[in-house]
């Protein structure tokens, strides 16, 4: 099999080599990694990063008076200043520390919508939602008798806008929407779907988790009032997920968890709140994971949002290329690259995903098999389960090239 | 005396599992292959058979097992839509079909750990493996207690 040979010089970065979990062997073959859309792996800066943490300034940030205790908080700024850089929020107020994607989807569910949105008000989300942006408005939904509505997808996977513009009306009070689905890698219209959504003063969530690692994110351009996403899917340490929302909507929010550092005073019958963002930051943060996030994004930085697309870009083409040329082999969604990220959900015919995944696993591959926390997506496709291959910037030609070659002996031997 | 042979019997079969995983060494694809080959070679069940009453929750994947006493031994047989997991049966099937009751409750399945079987199908399969077991267990536990 053919590996692309090109003049350009970004094949030849080997940035596999910074992170050590890579170098590793599974039964004696090297390890490829392609469930980044699970978790990526992190380099390792990240890793020196959280040791450094617990080896020199282990300490709880905002309280103490002593020397350990400024460190870790003025890092912990620091990393906030970062994000709010990176993401281009106006201000670093509007930068929330969460425990995760889900935790920061959850906590606009809870406080943002439960207090501003009533009863037969509507909220629209779509049918490539991950488990953890449909849950929380479920659960909302039977609290508050909010109702739900699903935009749907056209055969390609790709959102259908047509139904997006009849199900958006003034009864919509909030849209949360996927930025790229994690099972697809479908990249949605948000901009688009913003400005229709502000015309019609919906509040707009969008969930970034697959979007953060792999293209510029730019809040005050999208005019997005709430983005979220998570550490971990960026190079990032574990325990870790951001909230941005723009200040005049998280100044509406009132304190969701009650506890140490969220107070400005307190007496046993009543409390006045800290400013934002701490008032939603109750408790001791994952300070370790927020310090070494700052050398996740500088990895990020370092390469450039320019070169990672270039990069992915190109792995896609080849990956999705070899892929197609095997009949036994089903794509799911849209294959144009121009509409996707390195995500790749398939099926082999006659075989389960879960045996696929296990004899590629054998042969040293990791890729996610079964529902993919996209159940309402997976049961569209009237499948029990896909196997998903979601690449890195990271990943190599010969990533891709070994694990189309192992799919090819495992149909020969067990497909029908 | 009758009980002796099929305690004999029964390790024998379990030699036998064991000595096919020995051969197959650290090759974790061999391993995996092999346990395919068995779940294909194990007929599969009909649909009717294939029914919520005899679905073992708990499993991943879906699998089925039915059972039948004939002559004081228990005849079982059993599916799965995933081949690996239907090898798994298969292997269960291969040591229990056949056999007293009795000696299927006494089995005790701490030797699957020195074949490496966990390791080759993951925690979460392990898991599925278990609920099979017990499942098989309950059944011959009922067959059993009726007879008593």
């Amino acid at each position: 099999m053919p590996t692309p040979s090109s003049q350009d010089s970004f094949l030849d970065t080997n940035l596999a080599a910074a992170f050590p979990i890579l170098q590793q062997k599974i039964y004696q073959k090297s390890l490829i990694y392609l469930d980044n859309a699970a978790t990526t792996q992190k380099p390792i800066q990240v890793i020196q990063a959280l040791q450094q943490y617990y080896e020199q300034y282990n300490a709880n940030i905002h309280r103490a008076a002593h020397t350990l205790s400024s460190i870790a908080t003025r890092n912990v700024e620091d990393t906030r200043a970062m994000i709010q850089q990176w993401i281009n929020a106006a201000t670093t107020e509007e930068i929330i520390f969460t425990q995760g994607t889900t935790a920061a989807i959850n906590l606009v569910a809870q406080t943002y919508a439960k207090q501003q949105l009533n009863a037969g008000d509507e909220i629209l989300i779509s049918l490539l939602e991950h488990h953890a942006n449909i849950v929380p408005w479920q659960m909302l939904a039977q609290e508050k008798g909010v109702v739900l509505k699903v935009i749907p997808v056209k055969t390609d996977g790709t959102l259908d806008m047509d139904a997006f513009d009849q199900l958006l009306t003034a009864k919509t009070k909030m849209v949360a929407l996927v930025h790229i689905s994690s099972t697809l890698g479908i990249i949605n219209p948000i901009e688009q779907i913003i400005q229709k959504a502000h015309a019609r003063h919906a509040v707009v969530l969008i969930d970034g988790a697959q979007s953060i690692a792999h293209m510029p994110i730019d809040v005050q351009q999208w005019d997005v009032d709430f983005f979220v996403f998570s550490a971990h899917k960026a190079y990032g340490p574990t325990g870790l997920g951001i909230l941005y929302g723009k200040k005049q909507y998280l100044e509406m929010m009132p304190p969701y968890q009650g506890g140490g550092g969220m107070v400005a005073h307190v007496t046993t019958h009543q409390s006045k709140y800290q400013p934002l963002p701490y008032k939603l930051e109750a408790g001791t943060p994952p300070i370790a994971s927020i310090c070494a996030f700052q050398e996740a994004i500088r990895f990020i930085q370092t390469i450039g949002y320019t070169k990672i697309q270039k990069i992915e870009h190109a792995l896609l083409v080849y990956a999705q290329e070899l892929l197609q040329k095997i009949p036994a082999i089903t794509l799911y969604g849209t294959t144009d690259v121009k509409k996707k990220i390195g995500i790749i959900a398939l099926n082999v015919q006659g075989m389960h995903h879960l045996d696929v995944g296990l004899l590629l696993d054998a042969r040293g591959i990791a890729v996610r098999t079964g529902l993919l926390c996209t159940q309402p997506l997976i049961d569209y496709w009237q499948v029990d389960g896909m196997v998903r291959i979601s690449l890195a910037v990271y990943n190599t030609f010969q990533d891709i090239a070994i694990t189309v070659q192992a799919l090819k002996n495992i149909i020969q031997k067990h497909g029908t | 005396m009758a009980h002796d042979i099929a305690l004999t019997d029964i390790l024998q079969r379990r030699q036998k599992i064991m000595d096919a995983f020995q051969f197959l060494g650290e090759d974790q694809q061999a391993k995996l292959e092999y346990l395919m080959d068995l779940g294909e070679a194990l007929p599969s069940l009909t649909a009717a058979q294939r029914s919520e009453e005899n679905k073992i929750s708990g499993c991943m994947s879906k699998v089925w097992l039915v059972h039948r006493e004939e002559k004081g031994v228990l005849i079982l047989a059993g599916d799965s839509n995933t081949v690996i997991t239907k090898g798994l049966l298969s292997l269960l099937i291969q040591l229990y079909t056949h056999q007293k009751p009795k000696i299927i409750i006494d089995h005790d399945f701490s030797w699957l750990q020195t074949i490496g079987l966990y390791q080759i199908i993951g925690a979460q399969r392990a898991n599925g493996f278990a609920h099979m077991i017990n499942r098989c267990k309950m059944v011959a536990l009922r067959y059993y207690k009726q007879k008593v």
